[in-house]
């Protein structure tokens, strides 16, 4: 699926060179589930970020699907991540002014998917992650598991091939932490692969790798005991 | 606690210098343009209000009524009304006549044009006038004395010491100066340059003294202290009929005249004429348009200062949770608004200082000094920049004090998002406004380029008027300078008139019938012209020819000594609008048909010649009037000369001096047509460019706001704008998000500007007789323009923030 070669970022201001990413190699096969272990600072946001192609690497290669992307301009990566890519953040992000349903349909805006079929596909994303019920509400009217699951729906409601969540339990309790974490194992059950950065040990385990970075260098990859 | 709110204040405006910018800048620019109309406002309320009986003045004003024409309100009256005024009515304390003559002054071996107001003795218990020398009881109680301003008594003798020194007039007629008064200030609607007493033999004065068809002169009246004027002017109909010999007469023709009595405190604010004063349409439409401008600067402020309620919750959950109390919060915020009003009002004066003569040469007038002082402006904008502080900055006040501390310091309220609506609509309102000016100022534009254009009738270019052709000094050698001038190679034709269109002046006579068996009379706007007169013009002849002399039995003869002579006929052309009113159809079966013109010495009876188009002698304003032409070469006032285009000003120099070697003793006076002719739309283009300036004014106040709604909203949706990039969307959707979301109060706005500009503009244009089609497309053009503006203010705004990287916005807020 994707495979990162000497990867680097570096951040200028004009005072200093910040090196967030150092050399970083990361093979992630299709249908894997990998998380991203580090503590604050070492370069996990960047890595993902890069990966999902909302920035572009200062140096290196990024192989996506067979494609060398790290040289490509905005527009190409936006249609490629538009295509392949669904995300899902701590936060949730999503828009304050527009119901859930709304929420869901606007990853299925930018494609060019007639009304009616984006209707069903917004309803069925709502329905798998049991939130069908509440597809008129407007965020603030949901809990943080509520809205974190709505933020799943448009994550996958377009049928990415993979999954970028960063953190996506942090802002969640426990119990609405492990539901998040069942409905992605399920999606990775089903073929999608997943990249998953996380601070929590117990939800790292759900995945079937764990990469530890440590000053923006991988220092360690476990294969999790199947 | 001030210090404190003073130091919060400063410190949140130049953090945001933006918002600071953008609500000073439009502040200031509002307040400059309302202050500017106050000041002019002001001015122009403030006429004649220096003399100190004027709540007891009145000007007396005549209405005519001829056949069909509209009825017309001049202050034209003849000069044995005033006298028999005083006589016929005890309250009527005094009756005070002003006439203006232009004199011709010599001085030395040189001689000049002086106008003079003849005025009856007791002329400055009305119009009281300091007296730097001489004494106001005597000073024009015998004739052949005059008192001067300082400015003629310098233009004249080059000092202001000139008691008992004279001034010689060009007909022998030799002056006494018995007094100086101070010039006359600007906001004054009578203004001397000289007076005269009426008492003294002056030719143009003397003709008419017991005339009472020939209405030229001015008339004030005081009553006595609680006289009732409307009284008075019930019994002027029975007035008439007793004094004025030919009342009778004009009754049997179906004409009217009606006096009417107009306080002089509202000469200047209800001009009969619309080019000599400011009608209270004017003024209140002036003042409309300030607080307009005021208003949208206003709404400026409410709407930035509510979005931007957000960046202000935390402070206001602090304070509250400190102990303050709401409303300590709203005096704070409001105080806080109004220092911003002040420091753009600061600004507005030091814009209005440096505006000023650009905008008296603009509206060319003057203003009086008094009205214009750094002192008054300050005055003003103080008590403006003042009110709008306290009501632009009410509402954000509450809603910046109404904040619940506890859902701010939690962080899960943000606050401000209800104020939403208020401000889509407040953009409407600013921009339906702004619409519905720009369509205004167009319309205005367009019906002057109109009116100053169409239906003259004539070809109004390369006229040269000689004036002054009546001195006696200068009538018995017209005919030599007709022929002079016509065999000047610059010049094309040469004919002379007593009046000219333009000059607003007008003869009207009564005609008899002679095709309905019974001679009844009809009342008709009678020109006595030169031969070549309609050549000179270039007036479209319709029907048959126009006078000639070869034909030698075309001009009216005059009857010598009075005597009858039976049997004269004449030839005469007629408008168009003349025929129709006679109804004879239409022009070619005028030809032939004959009018009877009761002169002095028996009747004469005219042939129709021919029929010309309608010449426009006043402005579009009015309909053109019926008008029965008469040939009379030497009734001239005026000689017109056709020049030709290439040559003028060479011609202008032979002009000039032909004069001075055939009429030394009169200086040459001389005008062009087409001036002559723009200066009666003056005022409608002085309106035009002001409504023009304003509106423009209130154009980029308006985009102002938006530009700062939009960067704020921008700002605000930088979040959004990142999760819709992630999703997919381009740069060019997310501008097009943007710009379409501030397109709606846009397009909202047209709705309702483009009918109340459309009803605006109707009432306006029915003023005018002749007017423009409102086209549809200029309220099209001026909505599309205003939403262009919204587009690329907002566009840009767009553009930035969704060119940025998404990450930003979506890392952990």
């Amino acid at each position: 699926m994707l495979k990162l070669v000497d990867l680097v970022k570096a951040y200028r201001t004009e005072e200093v060179e910040t090196t967030a990413l150092n050399s970083v190699n990361i093979h992630v096969r299709d249908g894997e589930f990998v998380a991203i272990m580090g503590p604050s600072g070492c370069g996990k946001s960047s890595l993902l970020n890069i990966v999902g192609m909302l920035d572009t690497p200062t140096s290196g290669q990024y192989w996506f699907n067979g494609e060398e992307v790290s040289k490509y301009g905005e527009r190409k990566l936006a249609d490629i991540r538009k295509k392949n890519i669904g995300f899902i953040f701590q936060s949730f992000n999503l828009i304050d002014e527009l119901t859930v349903f709304e929420n869901v349909e606007l990853a299925l805006l930018y494609h060019d998917i007639p009304a009616r079929e984006r209707k069903e596909r917004v309803k069925a994303a709502l329905e798998k992650v049991n939130i069908g019920h509440r597809e008129s509400h407007l965020p603030q009217q949901l809990s943080g598991g509520q809205q974190q699951r709505v933020a799943i729906a448009r994550a996958v409601v377009a049928k990415p091939k993979m999954l970028l969540a960063d953190e996506p339990t942090g802002n969640l309790d426990s119990a609405n932490g492990d539901e998040v974490m069942r409905m992605l194992t399920d999606l990775n059950a089903e073929g999608t692969t997943i990249v998953m950065v996380t601070h929590s040990m117990p939800h790292a385990q759900y995945a079937t790798r764990i990469i530890n970075l440590f000053d923006g260098q991988v220092v360690a990859e476990n294969l999790r005991a199947a | 606690m001030l210090r404190n709110w003073i130091l919060v204040a400063v410190r949140n405006l130049m953090r945001h210098k933006l918002y600071t910018a953008i609500n000073v800048v439009g502040l200031a620019v509002g307040l400059a343009a309302a202050l500017l109309i106050m000041v002019f406002v002001r001015h122009e309320l403030s006429y004649n209000e220096r003399f100190t009986q004027i709540d007891d003045v009145w000007r007396v004003n005549r209405t005519m009524i001829i056949n069909d024409r509209a009825p017309e309100a001049t202050a034209a009256i003849s000069m044995p009304v005033g006298p028999a005024l005083t006589q016929d009515f005890p309250e009527i304390v005094q009756a005070v006549r002003a006439a203006r003559v232009r004199e011709v002054v010599r001085r030395g071996g040189d001689s000049l044009y002086q106008l003079f107001t003849a005025v009856d003795p007791d002329y400055f218990s009305i119009f009281d006038w300091h007296f730097l020398a001489g004494d106001p009881a005597t000073a024009l109680a015998q004739p052949n004395t005059t008192v001067l301003t300082l400015a003629t008594a310098e233009k004249l003798f080059g000092t202001s010491n000139v008691l008992d020194r004279t001034v010689e007039l060009g007909s022998g007629v030799v002056l006494r100066v018995t007094g100086v008064i101070e010039n006359p200030p600007l906001n004054v609607t009578h203004r001397p340059e000289a007076l005269i007493a009426l008492s003294t033999p002056l030719q143009s004065i003397d003709r008419t003294r017991d005339q009472w068809g020939w209405n030229w002169i001015d008339t004030y009246v005081r009553l006595a202290p609680g006289a009732d004027a409307r009284r008075i002017e019930a019994a002027l109909p029975d007035f008439l009929r007793r004094n004025n010999p030919a009342a009778a007469e004009y009754e049997r023709n179906g004409d009217r005249t009606i006096l009417t009595l107009q306080p002089v405190r509202d000469i200047h604010t209800a001009p009969l004429n619309a080019d000599e004063g400011t009608s209270m349409a004017m003024i209140s439409g002036l003042l409309a348009l300030a607080f307009l401008i005021l208003g949208i600067a206003g709404i400026n402020f409410v709407n930035l200062a509510t979005a931007r309620a957000t960046t202000r919750a935390r402070e206001v959950a602090m304070r509250k949770t400190l102990g303050a109390s709401r409303a300590l919060l709203v005096l704070q915020f409001l105080a806080e608004s109004v220092l911003l009003t002040f420091i753009a009002g600061l600004i507005a004066v030091a814009l209005v200082e440096i505006l000023l003569p650009t905008f008296q040469d603009m509206m060319s007038m003057a203003i009086e000094p008094d009205y214009r002082s750094l002192a008054s402006m300050v005055v003003i904008a103080t008590g403006l920049s003042f009110g709008l502080g306290v009501l632009g900055g009410f509402y954000p006040a509450l809603v910046l004090s109404g904040f619940r501390p506890a859902h701010i310091l939690r962080g899960s309220s943000k606050g401000g998002a209800g104020a939403g609506r208020l401000r889509a609509i407040l953009v409407v309102v600013q921009f339906a406004v702004a619409i519905a000016l720009t369509v205004g100022t167009f319309v205005v534009l367009q019906q002057t380029r109109y009116a100053s254009s169409q239906r003259l009738g004539f070809d109004k270019d390369n006229v040269v008027l000689l004036r002054g052709m009546d001195n006696p000094a200068a009538l018995p050698r017209m005919q030599m300078l007709k022929q002079r001038l016509a065999a000047d190679p610059g010049v094309v034709a040469v004919a002379g008139a007593p009046w000219v269109p333009s000059d607003t002046s007008e003869t009207t006579s009564t005609y008899r019938r002679t095709d309905d068996g019974q001679g009844a009379a009809i009342t008709i706007r009678t020109d006595l012209v030169d031969f070549g007169y309609f050549e000179v013009l270039g007036a479209r002849l319709l029907a048959g020819r126009t006078f000639d002399e070869n034909y030698g039995t075309d001009a009216v003869l005059s009857a010598a000594d009075g005597k009858v002579i039976q049997g004269r006929t004449a030839a005469t052309v007629l408008s168009l609008t003349a025929v129709r009113q006679l109804g004879w159809g239409d022009a070619s079966s005028a030809l032939g048909r004959t009018l009877l013109y009761p002169d002095d010495g028996g009747d004469v009876t005219l042939t129709v010649v021919g029929v010309v188009e309608d010449l426009q002698y006043r402005s579009a304003r009015d309909r053109t009037v019926a008008t029965v032409y008469q040939a009379a070469p030497d009734a001239t006032g005026t000689l017109m000369v056709r020049v030709r285009p290439d040559t003028v000003p060479a011609v202008l120099n032979r002009i000039d001096s032909l004069w001075k070697e055939l009429v030394p003793e009169v200086p040459v006076r001389r005008q062009f047509l087409d001036e002559r002719i723009e200066q009666l739309y003056a005022l409608d283009v002085r309106q035009g460019q002001l409504f023009a300036a304003f509106a423009g004014l209130a154009v980029i106040i308006a985009c102002l706001g938006l530009f700062g709604l939009a960067s704020f909203t921008a700002e605000r949706r930088t979040k959004e704008i990142g999760i819709r990039k992630v999703l997919g969307a381009s740069v060019a959707d997310l501008v097009r998000l943007l710009v379409w979301q501030f397109s709606r109060p846009v397009l909202l706005a047209n709705l309702i500007a483009w009918p109340v500009a459309w009803y605006g503009l109707s009432r306006w244009l029915e003023g005018f007789a002749y007017r423009i089609d409102l086209n549809p497309l200029l309220f099209l053009a001026a909505g599309g323009g205003a939403l262009l503006i919204a587009w690329v203010t907002v566009a840009g705004q767009a553009a930035r923030v969704a060119v940025e990287k998404p990450i930003k916005a979506l890392r952990y807020e």
